[in-house]
C-alpha cells in the first residue's frame, strides 16, 4: 500500500466507511507500531481542519457529519474556535497599525539625518568663513570693547 | 434485570487473579508467551486510544482487558488466539463510543436530555451547542491563553500547514518542511503534537468551567 493509499483509507477509517473486515486488518496493522498510528493521528486533524474551511467533497461531508461530528463534537467545537481565533489574529496583523506605519515611514527615510547634518555642516564651514572674512566693523550692535577684545582674540587665533 | 443494571454491574466487574489468568491462558497456553501477547496488545489498545484524543488511554487499555477477561471467565467466551488482536480493537472501539456517549452527557445541559436513555442527538446541534459554550462561556479567553503558551511560532507552523489548500497542499507543505529544515515525517510529528497540545490545553481549561455533574 502506497502513501496515498494509506492517506485514504485512514480519512475512510475516521469516517466509518469501512467494512469491518477492511477495519479489522487495518486496525491490526496500524495500531502496531507508532508511525503509523502518529500517520493515523494527522489524518484525522486534517480532517477535521477540511471539513472547517469547508474542503470536504460531499460524500465525505455526511459521513462526517453523522458519525465523527457527533462522537467528537467537542474537539471540533475547539479546533474551530481556535481557527476563528487565528483568521481574527491574521486579520489584527493585517490592518494599519498607525505606529508600524510611522515607524516604516521613518526607517525609509533613514539617510535624512545624515543628510541634514551634512548640510548643517557645510552652513557652519561657509558661516565660519564669512565670519572670518569680515572685519568687527561688519559685526554691527557690538560695543567698542567687545569689538576689538573680539579682534585681539582673532588676531591671536 | 434491566439493561442499566447489567450495565452496571458488567462496569463495576473488577478483575481477580482467576479471571486474568483464563485470559492469559486465552492468549497463549504458554505463560510467557502469553505474557508477550498481552503487553503488545496492551500498547496496541494505547496507541488506539491515543489516536482517538482519550485523555486516558492506560485505563481504557485496562478496561478493555477486564471487559474481554470477565466474559472468558463468566460466559465462557473463547478467544481466537491465532488473531486475537481484531476482537480487542473492537472492544476498544465499543469502549470509546461509550466514553464518547458519556462525555456528551457530561457536556450537554442536563435540562435538555433525558438520563434515562439515549436521546436521538443531531449531530450539527450538538456541535452548534458546544461551540456556543466555548463562546459563552470564558472560552475564548481560555483558547487565547492556550494558543500564547504553545507560542508564535509554533501557532505560525500550524496556521501555515493548515492554510494550504486544494491541489497545492502537497508541494506547500514540502515546502513548509523543507524552509524548517525537516523531513516530511518530522513536519508530520511536529503538527500532530502542536494539535494536541492545544486541544489538551483547551480541555484542561474547559474542565475546570464546566459543571460538575
Amino acid at each position: 500500500m502506497n502513501d496515498l493509499e494509506k492517506n485514504r483509507f485512514m480519512r475512510e477509517y475516521w469516517l466509518n466507511s469501512l467494512t469491518d473486515a477492511q477495519m479489522n486488518a487495518f486496525e491490526t496493522e496500524w495500531f502496531s507500531n507508532d508511525e503509523d498510528t502518529e500517520l493515523l493521528e494527522l489524518v484525522r486533524g486534517n480532517l477535521i481542519n477540511d471539513y472547517l474551511t469547508n474542503s470536504l467533497p460531499p460524500s465525505a461531508l455526511n459521513n462526517f457529519e453523522n458519525h465523527f461530528l457527533l462522537n467528537n463534537a467537542q474537539e471540533i467545537a475547539i479546533a474551530q474556535s481556535y481557527l476563528e481565533l487565528s483568521r481574527q489574529a491574521q486579520n489584527e496583523s493585517r490592518r494599519p497599525n498607525i505606529w508600524k506605519t510611522m515607524a516604516e515611514a521613518l526607517s525609509s527615510f533613514k539617510r535624512i539625518p545624515q543628510i541634514a547634518f551634512a548640510v548643517l555642516l557645510i552652513g557652519a564651514f561657509v558661516l565660519l568663513i564669512r565670519f572670518y572674512n569680515s572685519t568687527p566693523a561688519d559685526i554691527g550692535g557690538i560695543d567698542d570693547d567687545f569689538t576689538s577684545s573680539n579682534a585681539i582674540i582673532f588676531g591671536i587665533l | 434485570m434491566s439493561f442499566e443494571t447489567k450495565r452496571v454491574l458488567k462496569k463495576d466487574w473488577v478483575l481477580n487473579a482467576e479471571a486474568f489468568q483464563k485470559l492469559l491462558f486465552s492468549l497463549d497456553t504458554d505463560i510467557e508467551k502469553a505474557s508477550t501477547i498481552y503487553e503488545d496488545i496492551r500498547k496496541r489498545l494505547i496507541r488506539q486510544f491515543r489516536a482517538n484524543q482519550s485523555q486516558i488511554p492506560e485505563e481504557q487499555a485496562d478496561e478493555v482487558f477486564n471487559r474481554i477477561a470477565r466474559k472468558i471467565y463468566e460466559e465462557g467466551f473463547i478467544l481466537d488466539n491465532s488473531n486475537p488482536y481484531p476482537y480487542f480493537h473492537s472492544m476498544a472501539r465499543y469502549i470509546l463510543l461509550e466514553y464518547q456517549r458519556e462525555s456528551r452527557r457530561k457536556l450537554i445541559s442536563l435540562q435538555d436530555l433525558s438520563m434515562s436513555e439515549e436521546p436521538l442527538y443531531n449531530p450539527k446541534e450538538v456541535f452548534a451547542k458546544f461551540t456556543e459554550r466555548l463562546r459563552n462561556e470564558a472560552g475564548l479567553n481560555f483558547l487565547e491563553e492556550c494558543r500564547r503558551n504553545i507560542g508564535e511560532k509554533d501557532i505560525a507552523i500550524l496556521e501555515r500547514y493548515n492554510s494550504t489548500d486544494g491541489e497545492k497542499k502537497k508541494e506547500l507543505r514540502r515546502q513548509l518542511a523543507e524552509d524548517l529544515g525537516k523531513s516530511r515525517n518530522a513536519l508530520k510529528i511536529s503538527i500532530n503534537r502542536i494539535r494536541k497540545k492545544l486541544l489538551d490545553c483547551a480541555r484542561e481549561k474547559l474542565a475546570k468551567i464546566e459543571p460538575a455533574d
